[in-house]
């Protein structure tokens, strides 16, 4: 037998072969991302776990502490409409109605923006209250800063979630579809969900605890 | 016929793993499990040497009770690299990520595992956070100890410029792991072949299920705990910063509620391997094969509500103290059943004294010392004088070198031939073997005692007529034993390469599916999945003179083939 030749080698090192069919491949893609998110379901669990041990064990907890910043109710609608959009999408996906499907991410795309742009300017917000805050929070830090470390690590996993959903856009644009990116359309719905429960935990805490 | 998954005769070396594509992309943009796997070896023996060089410098300094090479700001640096760089960049990722990625989808009969691209990605990220490990050296210097203890890690002035790098490094590090553990579980469910349920899988694949899971649930958590000490330390956010309204306990509780997990991460993919030494290198079916596999999972379930019994003396109420001490002692069930079937597997086996074997019957010496010394530990009033002593230090060497770090090599004596497709020099293997294990006893044992007559942890000297320095002289020349012998294997592993005769496809006698195709596997590791049988039936297999290694008897069917003719 002869090797070979070294371009059709090359062709192969891909990941092609490890599934016999392109549904194996998507089935695969539900799991890992069920652990994924079993995996960020820890991460944010012991994040308010380890706010909420702080608060409870301070108590001379100062009373009447800032609240939210305006921008974060219409953050929260639009992380709420994003699912919705997403749901609509994976909906026509099944429909097959191809302009079904732009609508719903493109709603959901802007919606994004709109979530993030809030998030920014709540952070100004709370940045520019921050000061006359300071004298009352000296030793209760957390009343303070949780709005800060909670955002923040919410946002970090928004930015990730674009990644997908960029791409399931640029699919949709281009309305090349395969069964595998309408896996990913699927997937992509499922941890935005995922992202919106962790948002309206993260808010409750903020609003009942903090 | 094509696709025979019979042992070939004479295994070519022209197309395999190793020869298949060439140039340094090829390697660094792989996506197959195998040179990954390999890449991870040698960044993660890379990170041993490293993390060996600062043990060496701690046992010489504490040669004299005065201390004989640093001060105490150099010498709590020289400890806490140790640990930090042996735990997060060696123990944590050895048997998994480097050992696991080769063997497992083989094992399988899978090309690959489920999701190659997050296991390159994995890899670097490995990378990426060993870097900023080893910059938190040269970024200010780190001297927290392994554990980044609050209030020391946020203490502006003692824990130096250090801590937010090392933080972050580990913190890269353990989503590494976690992707790991995801890419494994996806695999084991996803991937298995025809014939192989869930309890026909070999032994190690259980250990590493079983490990994966903790991967999963139990790395964010340390994740989230060290960014947010990483911002404490940064902006003050008042979660562990006491003067801020927080509580420096509370970092332990979280740091522990991983990192005791993390000691089943290290153990359970060790003990996974020993699993198939003994089976393999006995040439007898694996006992109580049902037992073994449930203890694993025993374990990683048991593995999350021990946590609490590093904090018996942190204030913890007793009534906590007495429930985590209870749930402690549970854990040695599950480890209990596993050495008895080791040991009942043995029994009228035809043991063959290979060095991976050595190994295989040392972890179970090993790993019997630390398991009964940490019934010590766990008992609440003998913790209260053995708490912060080299007790406890000689206690998780056992667990964690003299069990953990021993099954990896253990394991890497018994791939080897399978990686690289040459044998090592067996009689080198087991002369390194006999001085590595009189070095590791002779370093860890005496600190049993250095630790039961009060020499604390992490001091930089100790009182000279305190009767400590005997003691530390044999721990110190046990060290530099291990590191000769670990130098000799350094020696022989990579004269194999070049000068090693040329492995057979089995030259243990081993019945998992890794020992049918070749020395080195190819590119695709079998032309077509394999079916299996009873992984531990080593009857149908017998020794081949002319090829060195053992093949399948010609009067026995193979599983999936037609009745024999
Ligand atoms: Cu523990």
């Amino acid at each position: 037998m002869t090797a070979p030749h070294r371009s059709e080698k090359q062709g192969r090192e891909g990941v092609r072969g490890v599934y016999a069919r392109e549904e194996d491949r998507v089935a695969a893609g539900s799991m890992g991302l069920l652990l994924l998110l079993i995996t960020l379901g820890m991460l944010f669990g012991a994040l308010v776990l380890v706010v909420l041990a702080v608060r409870l064990n301070d108590a001379a907890w100062p009373k009447d502490l800032p609240s939210l910043p305006w921008q974060t109710w219409i953050s929260t609608v639009a992380i709420v409409g994003v699912s919705v959009a997403l749901m609509k999408a994976v909906a026509s996906m099944r429909r097959g109605s191809d302009a079904g499907v732009r609508t719903g991410l493109g709603i959901a795309g802007v919606l994004v923006i709109i979530f993030t742009c809030m998030q920014v300017w709540a952070w100004l917000s709370w940045y520019d209250a921050m000061p006359q805050w300071a004298a009352a929070t000296q030793s209760h830090r957390i009343g303070v800063m949780g709005f800060w470390v909670f955002t923040a690590v919410h946002i970090t996993h928004v930015l990730g979630g674009m990644v997908p959903l960029g791409m399931v856009g640029w699919y949709a644009v281009c309305r090349s579809w395969t069964v595998s990116r309408q896996g990913l359309l699927h997937h992509t719905a499922i941890y935005w969900h995922f992202l919106d429960a962790v948002w309206v935990m993260l808010l409750l805490t903020m609003l009942l605890v903090l | 016929m094509t696709g025979d998954p019979r042992p070939l005769e004479q295994p070519t070396l022209t197309d395999n793993y190793l020869t298949y594509t060439r140039g340094f992309l090829s390697w660094a943009l792989t996506l197959d499990h195998k040179r990954i796997g390999l890449m991870y070896l040698c960044s993660v023996l890379l990170a041993f040497l490293l993390g060996g060089i600062f043990a060496l410098l701690v046992r010489t300094q504490l040669l004299v009770p005065e201390g004989l090479i640093m001060d105490q700001d150099d010498y709590n640096q020289a400890f806490t690299l140790h640990g930090g760089i042996m735990v997060f960049l060696v123990i944590i990722p050895s048997t998994p990520a480097a050992l696991g990625n080769f063997v497992l989808p083989i094992m399988l009969g899978a090309k690959d595992v489920a999701f190659p691209r997050l296991n390159l990605m994995s890899y670097y990220l490995w990378v990426i956070g060993a870097i900023f490990m080893v910059y938190s050296i040269f970024g200010g210097g780190l001297d927290t100890g392994w554990t980044f203890y609050t209030p020391y890690s946020i203490d502006q002035n003692s824990a130096m410029g250090g801590v937010i790098p090392a933080v972050t490094g580990a913190f890269i590090l353990g989503f590494s792991s976690i992707f790991t553990g995801m890419n494994f579980i996806v695999t084991i469910h996803r991937l298995r072949p025809k014939g192989m349920t869930w309890f026909r899988m070999p032994l190690f694949l259980w250990s590493i299920y079983a490990t994966a899971v903790i991967q999963v649930l139990a790395t964010p958590v340390l994740g989230i705990t060290l960014a947010l000490l990483a911002v404490e330390r940064a902006f003050g956010i008042g979660i562990f910063d006491p003067t801020l309204g927080g509580d420096p306990v509370l970092y332990q509780h979280f740091f522990w509620f991983y990192s005791h997990p993390a000691v089943y991460i290290m153990i359970l993919p060790a003990m996974g391997i020993v699993s198939e030494l003994i089976a393999v290198h006995s040439h007898r079916h694996i006992f109580g094969y049902s037992f073994i596999a449930w203890s694993s999972v025993a374990i990683a379930m048991f593995s999350f509500i021990v946590w609490g019994h590093h904090m018996f003396t942190s204030g913890q109420s007793p009534l906590v103290n007495v429930v985590f001490s209870f749930i402690t002692f549970s854990v040695a069930i599950p480890s209990a059943v596993k050495v008895f079937n080791w040991l009942a597997t043995m029994y009228k086996g035809a043991i063959s004294w290979n060095t991976p074997m050595l190994y295989g019957m040392g972890f179970i010496f090993l790993f019997v010392i630390g398991g009964l010394t940490g019934l010590y530990l766990g008992t609440l009033s003998t913790d209260i004088h053995l708490h912060d002593t080299y007790f406890v230090v000689a206690h998780f060497h056992y667990v964690m070198m003299g069990s953990a770090l021993i099954g990896f090599i253990g394991g890497l004596h018994h791939w080897w031939p399978k990686m690289i497709g040459k044998m090592y020099n067996e009689n080198a293997g087991r002369v390194a073997f006999v001085l590595f294990f009189i070095g590791y006893n002779m370093t860890f044992f005496t600190q049993f005692m250095l630790g039961s007559h009060g020499m604390p942890r992490r001091y930089a000297t100790y009182p000279a007529d305190a009767g400590f320095q005997m003691y530390h002289i044999i721990s110190t020349i046990g060290s530099y034993m291990m590191a000769i012998a670990f130098f000799m294997m350094a020696a022989y592993f990579i004269s194999s390469i070049f000068g090693g005769r040329r492995a057979a496809a089995n030259p243990w006698g081993g019945r998992s599916l890794e020992w049918q195709c070749t020395s080195p596997p190819p590119h695709d590791n079998f032309s077509e999945q394999p079916e299996v049988g009873d992984c531990y039936d080593f009857s149908v297999l017998r020794w081949d003179e002319a090829t060195q290694g053992y093949v399948w008897r010609e009067d026995v069917d193979r599983p999936g083939e037609k009745s024999h003719a």
